[in-house]
């Protein structure tokens, strides 16, 4: 009887880890390049991150490959943004991934370098210098090892409802904290929501890494490669200005209350009633479908003087499974959508496309790109790039939380700092951003 | 308060509920036929048994093995390295929610007592055989055909700060009580709890009622002409003949608690405000599959193992002393 009583749960546990303890151990599948033709037949599953509705110039890509290449077809797969990497990560180890999945530059692209192929020889250099592909390269150049391409060169950026702002009297997007604070006041009055933040699974917490990108930007590019290794402390006077500054518009009433939970933050901002939102690039065409020409894009005003900086890099990119049957066909898809053909769809699809010299048709992004020629603004990468994911996690959940009141300023950006010294030295990687050492 | 209903059933207590062992097999007499008789059923029983047992081996302790082995590795799911204890180390002196986990997992636990308590209450009534009682038993079991996952977004909308259930209060004037109950610290992980428990009560609530069913009538009426009612027949005479059926609710209900959770927690809160609702399994889950880091997600989930084998170890404990007692 005792026996079975201990087996009970013996059991449980068991079958908890058996998820942790199915995986393959280190294996290289042996591929030779090869020349895909009209002729190729063949079948390649690609992974797309989140909704395939969001994700149009997939859909393009795909079906302007399968007309350059009649044999071959591409299976198209939305996987849910929430569980992405944590479908990919089983599936991959479990030997049944896809043969492209997307992926981010990085410390996402990190994660899985082992279960990626090494794209160069089987992608030109010309190609992967067109798209700054060493964003994906394990050491920061694209003669050595490439384990990705970037579709798209991605904007974290505001999005605003220039109407809503005019009717209260507020001309232009707030460019520092003073002005967002002066038009957030009239916006308030007038009984709408200023700065719209929430969770549309009502499930956690919203993305702070978008603000926190602006919120870091007072300190230099060199200063945020100490970040990200561990030799600049998070909680230092500046950042913790910044983030003072930033929970101030909840505690001023600027926010709606419920900013962990709210599900409704886009359907409001579409239904006019919040001002301001954060988001990327990506959600430009929604923005604009939902608000017309009411719609509008900006950076952040998280700054103490006018704000002069563009978070944008090339991100949202593709990998190719070390253990694909079919790396020459993924290896020739990966080539057509970084190709100018395939770049001019990315940008057709409300994208903005990778590749240097492709014009960029999605309006709201279009706009927000030149205005950032014209007033010289600064490029800062996405700060979640080039951090381990715990600390991304430790972002998201410690500056909701300061956000919300929960917490104070220096304790989120302490958390931060104890998520990274509890990093292992391996996943301390230095990209030397700025120059920084 | 009457206990009518009870004894009205015929389903057999647990107690005492040993396999009955043949004759033959017992007698110290048996001689060469028990012994011949002992051995052929000793070759049968292991014919039987060996189908499952393969089955225990491959799929519960070889997998059990492997974890503890890459709970000792530096492991990204396909590639594993030797780092000793560091995982261990990593868990427990470098990370500062490793504490507020553990203590998360201890108060679910803390919980499951009250959790069968009222399931106790809930059975105790229903054995009464009120106006409705199949209906009430259905409608108490529906929960547990539920996932937990279907649970936890119901769940999610009702107490979502714009939900039904801040609707409710404000509607009747309870305006004050009225807050962002799964993004708030405090309320998070109680009110996880509280799903848990209303998802759990109709699994309780049919063990427990059937060990009400189970007591006999002639000791309910015997109580009775004694003069005992009310709350002295359940202190006195309810409980005491339902103890087992309690232990195994209690059991089963604690290791469900440590290891069900996730599909709740997953959909109602993310693990959060911050890890305010996040317990051992859920940060498995985070280590491994959102980190990357599976190692690490190997050593909390032996800690998680550990820790349930030791709770269940002392329920063991308790039992058998109460056993002799």
């Amino acid at each position: 009887m005792k026996t079975a009583r201990l087996f009970a749960p013996l059991c449980a546990a068991a079958l908890l880890l058996a998820g942790c303890g199915s995986g393959s151990s280190g294996t290289k599948a042996s591929v030779t390049p090869g020349e895909v033709t009209t002729a190729t037949t063949g079948t390649i599953k690609v992974w797309a991150y989140g909704s395939l509705e969001d994700a149009k110039h997939l859909t393009s890509l795909a079906e302007a490959f399968k007309a350059k290449y009649p044999g071959i077809q591409v299976e198209l797969q939305g996987q849910p943004s929430d569980n992405y990497y944590a479908l990919l990560q089983a599936s991959l180890s479990a030997g049944q991934g896809p043969d492209v999945f997307a992926m981010f530059p990085g410390g996402y692209q990190k994660q899985f370098e082992s279960s990626s192929l090494d794209l160069t020889g089987r992608i030109p250099t010309t190609d992967l210098q067109a798209v700054q592909a060493q964003y994906f390269s394990a050491d920061g150049g694209v003669d050595s090892k490439v384990y990705g391409v970037p579709l798209t060169a991605g904007m974290y950026q505001m999005f605003y409802n220039k109407k809503l702002l005019a009717s209260v009297g507020v001309t232009s997007a707030p460019t520092d904290w003073d002005e967002l604070s002066a038009a957030c006041d009239k916006v308030v009055a007038a009984g709408k929501t200023c700065f719209g933040y929430g969770s549309e699974t009502g499930a956690g917490s919203f993305a702070a890494i978008y603000d926190w990108s602006y919120l870091a930007s007072v300190l230099p590019l060199k200063d945020w490669n100490g970040l990200t290794t561990g030799t600049q402390p998070y909680d230092s006077p500046d950042l913790v200005d910044q983030v003072t500054a930033w929970a101030a518009m909840h505690s001023k009433g600027y926010t709606n209350p419920d900013v962990m939970t709210w599900r409704d933050v886009r359907k409001e901002f579409a239904a006019g009633n919040v001002a301001m939102i954060m988001s990327g690039s990506w959600d430009a065409s929604w923005a604009s479908k939902a608000l017309g020409a009411d719609a509008a894009a900006a950076p952040a005003p998280f700054a103490p003087t006018k704000v002069k900086v563009l978070i944008q890099m090339p991100d949202n990119g593709f990998s190719i499974a070390k253990d694909s049957t079919s790396p020459d066909i993924a290896a020739a898809f990966l080539q057509f959508a970084v190709s100018e053909e395939g770049q001019k769809l990315v940008s057709e699809a409300g994208q903005v496309p990778s590749r240097a010299g492709v014009a960029v048709q999605q309006p709201l992004n279009d706009a927000l790109l030149k205005e950032a020629e014209a007033q010289g603004w600064e490029k800062k990468p996405m700060f979640d790039n080039f951090i381990a994911p715990n600390v991304t996690d430790a972002i998201n959940k410690g500056l909701n939380q300061a956000l919300a009141g929960q917490i104070s300023p220096a304790d989120a950006l302490e958390g931060l700092d104890a998520a990274t010294k509890a990093l292992p030295d391996k996943n301390r990687v230095d990209y030397h951003l700025g120059g920084g050492q | 308060m009457s206990a009518a209903g009870l004894g009205s059933g015929t389903v057999a207590a647990p107690r005492g509920a040993a396999t009955p062992v043949p004759r033959v097999l017992r007698s110290s007499r048996g001689g060469h036929r028990g012994s011949a008789l002992r051995r052929q059923y000793a070759r049968w029983g292991t014919v039987f048994v060996t189908p499952a047992a393969v089955l225990l081996l491959v799929l519960t302790v070889w997998p059990l093995l492997q974890a503890v082995y890459y709970s000792f590795t530096d492991w990204d799911g396909r590639e594993a390295t030797w780092i000793g204890w560091d995982n261990y180390v990593n868990a427990v002196a470098t990370s500062p929610d490793l504490v507020r986990v553990i203590v998360n997992n201890l108060v679910v636990v803390a919980s499951t007592p009250f959790a069968v308590a009222f399931a106790l209450v809930v059975a105790y009534l229903l054995s009464l055989g009120p106006w409705g009682a199949r209906l009430f038993r259905a409608a108490f079991f529906i929960p547990v055909t539920l996932s937990w996952v279907v649970i936890g977004l119901a769940w999610g909308y009702l107490l979502s700060s714009r939900g039904a259930v801040n609707g409710l209060l404000k509607a009747v004037g309870l305006d004050a009580l009225a807050q962002d109950w799964l993004g708030t610290p405090s309320t998070s992980l109680p009110m996880i709890i509280m799903v848990f428990t209303w998802g759990y009560l109709g699994m309780n609530v049919l063990l427990l009622y059937t060990g009400m069913m189970s007591i006999d009538k002639s000791v309910l009426e015997a109580a009775r002409l004694d003069g005992v009612s009310g709350v002295a027949m359940i202190r006195h005479i309810v409980l005491p003949h339902v103890r087992r059926y309690v232990e195994l609710s209690l059991i089963l209900t604690i290791s469900a608690a440590i290891t069900q959770l996730f599909g709740l927690i997953f959909t109602m809160t993310s693990g959060g405000p911050g890890v305010s609702s996040t317990t051992l399994e859920y940060a498995l889950y985070i280590s491994s599959f959102k980190m990357g880091q599976f190692g690490q997600g190997a050593a909390l989930g032996m800690i998680l193992f550990l820790a349930s084998l030791v709770l269940t170890f002392l329920r063991i404990r308790s039992g058998v002393r109460g056993d002799d007692d």
